[in-house]
């Protein structure tokens, strides 16, 4: 991937998310604070990622509704090396794969650490939300019963 | 009617390996398919058949390639599963024999991912991301960069639920290393301590600079023919007596695919094939992008039990005088990194007994070579014989 500046600016932008038609209603969720994902009327499972009918079932039924926001770590890596310069004042830092209360995974980063805090693999953890900009917010996930 | 032991690899060659500056994938591809048919004795013009993969930015590789040979094929194609790719190049060789496309068919893979990335200092920071195009959900966002990080995952998991340790990931690292030693053309020539290992350059935790495998420029190539005709010629003709694959197309996230891999169902696939068993593989050559891979693969071929392949790699069974000689060339951790086609070269070279004793595997008549990759769930194997 290229790294990309922006005018004067000598830190380069972060990567934003990949927003398009299908993909937009979960930055949309995570911009107003209620993260939601793909739900199939048909079988009753959340899943991810978004697609027009449902990975289980194939019902076209499909509506987006709000997840709990808490679940676990399935497992996670700590990013010691910089591979993007945007990221280079956050080393080191651990990104997840998340499991959802609800069933779906992904990946995100965990943030609120306590300085020398480890993170492990089945640790409960819970959406917190951080703006990139005005329009632009990112779910990430810290452990639960962190302090704020 | 059964494919196993009716096609043989007849030839097998690398170009050079390692930093080959000034040389681009496509001619590292046609250096080591013209050394190839000469180790197999043939002309030229008795290939018919182009099947291989280059770097995933070159449009029509396959074409590329064949044009600068010289030659027009009956059937050609580039593959496009990562890592698993160059393993199913053998066996569609063998598969297009089959259906009468074409009888001679030449087979390979070529990188320049060493020159890439070492022209400037943005293009080795961003070399090591990945060279494809931005994936909507591949994470960029949160920081998640690169195939260390996704088979870290794995790793990390493996760690969680069976306990395995740094250390066990080392003991991998040191056995290729050690076996690099003895190849002349490996990329990495300095020996290996457990505390140079476990001192190395963090990268993505659990994995240091010393769990991932190289940037390499290079290719190899396997020239794949029946084996009535591979019997014809000067050197031993290889059999290709079993290959399997599968695909864990669902994803590296769902059910536990980093634990159970893509290789469990591919390895059984290609020893039914062949008719044997674990016990019966004299070496292995294994896709070792990453030491947890080579962990996860013990398992998942059967050499030993699930959540046993740290100690199985610890207790020195990988080496060359070990109960199970793996990746006696020294592997993409060591030698150079080809996507898993250089595994297919030396076990080439070992049923074939090219080597001397200094890096012959005693009495190998039987190597299992497996090839992974294609978003991290894709996986392929073969078994070959000695003709
Ligand atoms: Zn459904």
């Amino acid at each position: 991937m290229s790294i990309e500046t922006t005018g004067e600016r000598s830190a380069p932008r972060p990567p934003y998310p990949v927003i398009t038609d299908e993909t937009a209603p979960f930055w949309d969720s995570a911009h107003a604070r209620a993260l939601q994902l793909p739900h199939c009327r048909g079988c009753g499972e959340f899943f991810f990622p978004p697609a027009e009918f449902c990975r289980f079932c194939w019902s076209e039924e499909i509506s987006w509704d709000q997840v709990a926001g808490t679940g676990k770590i399935f497992s996670f890596v700590t990013f010691q090396r910089m591979y993007n310069r945007a990221f280079e004042e956050l080393l080191p830092y651990h990104v997840i794969v998340v499991e959802l209360d609800e069933g779906p995974r992904f990946m995100s980063r965990l943030t609120g650490l306590a300085e020398g805090e480890i993170p492990t693999v089945d640790a409960a953890v819970e959406v917190v939300y951080e703006d990139l900009d005005e329009t632009t917010t990112l779910p990430l996930f810290r452990l639960q019963g962190a302090a704020r | 009617m059964s494919l196993s032991n009716r096609y043989a690899i007849a030839g097998t060659a690398t170009s050079r390996l390692g930093k080959v500056p000034g040389v681009g994938a496509i001619s590292l591809m046609t250096e080591a398919m013209r050394s190839c048919i000469e180790d197999a004795g043939i002309d030229r013009s008795e290939v018919d058949g182009v099947i291989c993969r280059g770097p995933d930015d070159v449009y029509g590789f396959h074409q590329r390639v064949a044009e600068r040979l010289g030659i027009n094929v009956g059937f050609s194609t580039t593959m496009d599963n990562g890592g698993a790719s160059q393993i199913m190049s053998v066996a569609l060789a063998a598969m297009a024999i089959d259906a009468g496309l074409c009888n001679v068919v030449l087979c390979g893979f070529a990188r320049d991912a060493w020159s890439r990335t070492h022209r400037s200092e943005e293009a080795r920071v961003a070399g090591r991301a990945a060279s494809v195009a931005r994936y909507e959900w591949g994470g960029e966002e949160f920081g998640m960069f690169g195939a260390p990080a996704m088979h870290g995952f794995g790793a990390r998991r493996h760690m969680a639920k069976y306990g395995t340790t740094k250390e066990q990931f080392g003991a991998v690292s040191l056995a290729f290393r050690e076996h690099a030693l003895r190849n002349p053309n490996a990329q990495m020539k300095k020996p290996l301590t457990m505390q140079d290992y476990l001192d190395a350059k963090p990268i993505v935790d659990p994995f240091s600079m010393l769990d991932c495998s190289l940037r390499s420029d290079a290719a190899g190539a396997m020239l794949v023919m029946s084996a009535e005709r591979a019997r014809d010629l000067a050197k031993t003709p290889v059999l290709i007596s079993g290959f399997g694959t599968h695909n864990n197309t669902q994803g590296w996230f769902v059910d536990d695919h980093m634990l159970t891999t893509a290789a469990a169902p591919s390895s059984k696939k290609a020893y039914a094939m062949a008719g044997i068993t674990p016990a019966d593989v004299d070496t292995f050559q294994v896709y070792d992008c990453f030491t947890y891979m080579v962990i996860a693969q013990l398992e998942d071929y059967g050499f030993c039990a699930k959540g046993e392949g740290g100690a199985f790699a610890a207790s020195g069974a990988l080496a060359l005088d070990g109960a199970l000689p793996t990746n006696t060339a020294g592997g993409q951790l060591s030698e150079s990194h080809a996507e898993g086609v250089l595994q297919i070269v030396e076990a080439v070279r070992q049923v074939r007994h090219d080597y001397g004793p200094e890096r012959q595997v005693k009495d190998a008549n039987i190597a299992m070579v497996s090839g992974h990759g294609g978003n991290t769930v894709c996986h392929s194997s073969m078994v070959l014989t000695r003709g």
